[in-house]
């Protein structure tokens, strides 16, 4: 009988283990990654913008501090308090080395404004939102 | 005398029908952003409106009126790097009717009470239909974009020579589908009140005195309500008007408001000066 005992409990454990390692996908024993992020940074020129056209100059970092090159940039001004967006449609250009150059980005008359400026680099996207008193 | 004495008014008791035309010069100088602060436009930019108006009234019994309003304006626009131009257009048409509930003098010391229903149909170019069609100067713009119900309530007290007229009402926009995103937008519902208040100088000659506040409620786009998008316009306004003739009456008048901090929200600082003649047909 105690033979059955040590046989039953040596199961019992490499139950214990396989269920254990089912729910490990890394077989190395390393700690997954946390979720994926990029780090936006924004500036305008002229600064302060003006009405008219202005330039954005956006760059794009991931959560290591690498530059991200290859990104989708969007560039959306918005005027929401009178319920319409810019005037033209901003063109970003790649410049490399995780800079993305915006232009341009029209403000077409003077008052309260936010741009979002959008980046997304394979599945993953972060955004940014900025408001200026356009003059 | 209040019936012509500011704006499209009303039919006076004796009149069929009327129809005029007003035209007026809009010059923008400033605007006050989401917080109140007010800034004087630079050079960058500069707006001038030419705004003009047919308008008729036709009464239907004694107290029923029905009126129509058609807009259209021309405008310049001067912006910065992106230069300047013209544009306009026909404006968003306007229609409905007035019931007299209490006419004038019809109870002695009680006021004329008024119910104004009407509706704006967005027949004139949106801003963001002029954007989708590549106005960068914005210069074409001469609607909303979106339909508009509205009620109205007027109580007005005559003691010759002078008058005064309370006017409130209510706009409710409908949802509209934006030409430059395909997103829904939804403006908030707008309340308008305006104290109107006159004196009869001579015979058919009325000087006018209005105080007037516009609130919207915040704008909502695709479904999202955007807050700090509440807007505050209020505004004043001297109006002169001069019946020379029995069928025929001269109107002036010159609008603005305090051009200072703190006067206004998320609105623009503009100078109006209208030019009116109305016709009366009894």
């Amino acid at each position: 009988m105690y033979l059955k005992s040590r046989t039953s409990l040596s199961v019992l454990m490499v139950a214990f283990t396989l269920v254990l390692g089912c729910g490990d996908s890394n077989p190395g024993g390393q700690q997954p990654t946390g979720e994926t992020k990029l780090t936006l940074e924004v500036t305008v020129s002229p600064d302060p913008p003006t009405v008219g056209q202005n330039t954005m100059t956006i760059t794009v970092t991931d959560q290591d501090g690498k530059a991200v090159t290859g990104a989708t940039i969007t560039v959306d001004p918005q005027m929401p308090m009178h319920g319409h967006g810019s005037s033209e449609a901003a063109v970003v250009e790649d410049q490399g080395a995780g800079t993305y150059r915006a232009h341009p980005v029209t403000f077409q008359m003077p008052g309260s404004w936010e741009v979002t400026v959008k980046a997304t680099s394979g599945e993953v996207t972060s955004s940014k939102v900025l408001t200026y008193d356009v003059k | 005398m209040s019936a012509t004495a500011v704006g499209v008014g009303r039919l006076l008791s004796w009149e069929r029908f009327a129809v005029g035309i007003r035209t007026s010069l809009v010059s923008g100088i400033g605007s006050w952003n989401s917080k109140g602060a007010w800034t004087k436009n630079t050079e960058n930019y500069s707006e001038s409106d030419w705004r003009s108006e047919l308008w008729g009234l036709v009464g239907l019994g004694r107290r029923v009126s029905l009126w129509l309003r058609l807009p259209a304006q021309l405008n310049y626009r001067h912006v910065g790097n992106l230069g300047s131009g013209y544009g306009g257009g026909f404006g968003d048409l306007q229609a409905g009717g007035r019931i007299e509930i209490l006419g004038i003098g019809e109870y002695l010391e009680l006021p004329a009470i008024a119910l104004n229903i009407g509706f704006t149909a967005p027949t004139g170019n949106s801003i963001d239909s002029a954007m989708s069609a590549g106005d960068a100067l914005a210069a074409s713009v001469t609607g909303r974009g979106a339909w508009l119900a509205t009620v109205a309530l007027s109580f007005e007290y005559t003691r010759i020579p002078w008058f005064v007229r309370l006017d409130s009402g209510v706009a409710v926009a409908f949802p509209m589908t934006r030409a430059d995103t395909g997103q829904s937008q939804w403006y908030g519902t707008s309340v308008d009140v305006a104290l109107v208040g006159g004196w009869e100088v001579v015979s058919d000659f009325v000087i006018s005195l209005s105080v007037s506040l516009n609130w919207q409620d915040d704008v909502t786009i695709a479904g999202d309500k955007r807050e700090g998008s509440q807007k505050i316009d209020p505004g004043m306004a001297l109006a002169l008007s001069w019946r020379f003739d029995p069928h025929w009456t001269l109107q002036a008048s010159l609008g603005s408001w305090i051009l200072a901090d703190a006067a206004a929200k998320n609105s623009l600082g503009r100078i109006t000066s209208t030019l009116g003649l109305r016709y009366g047909f009894f």
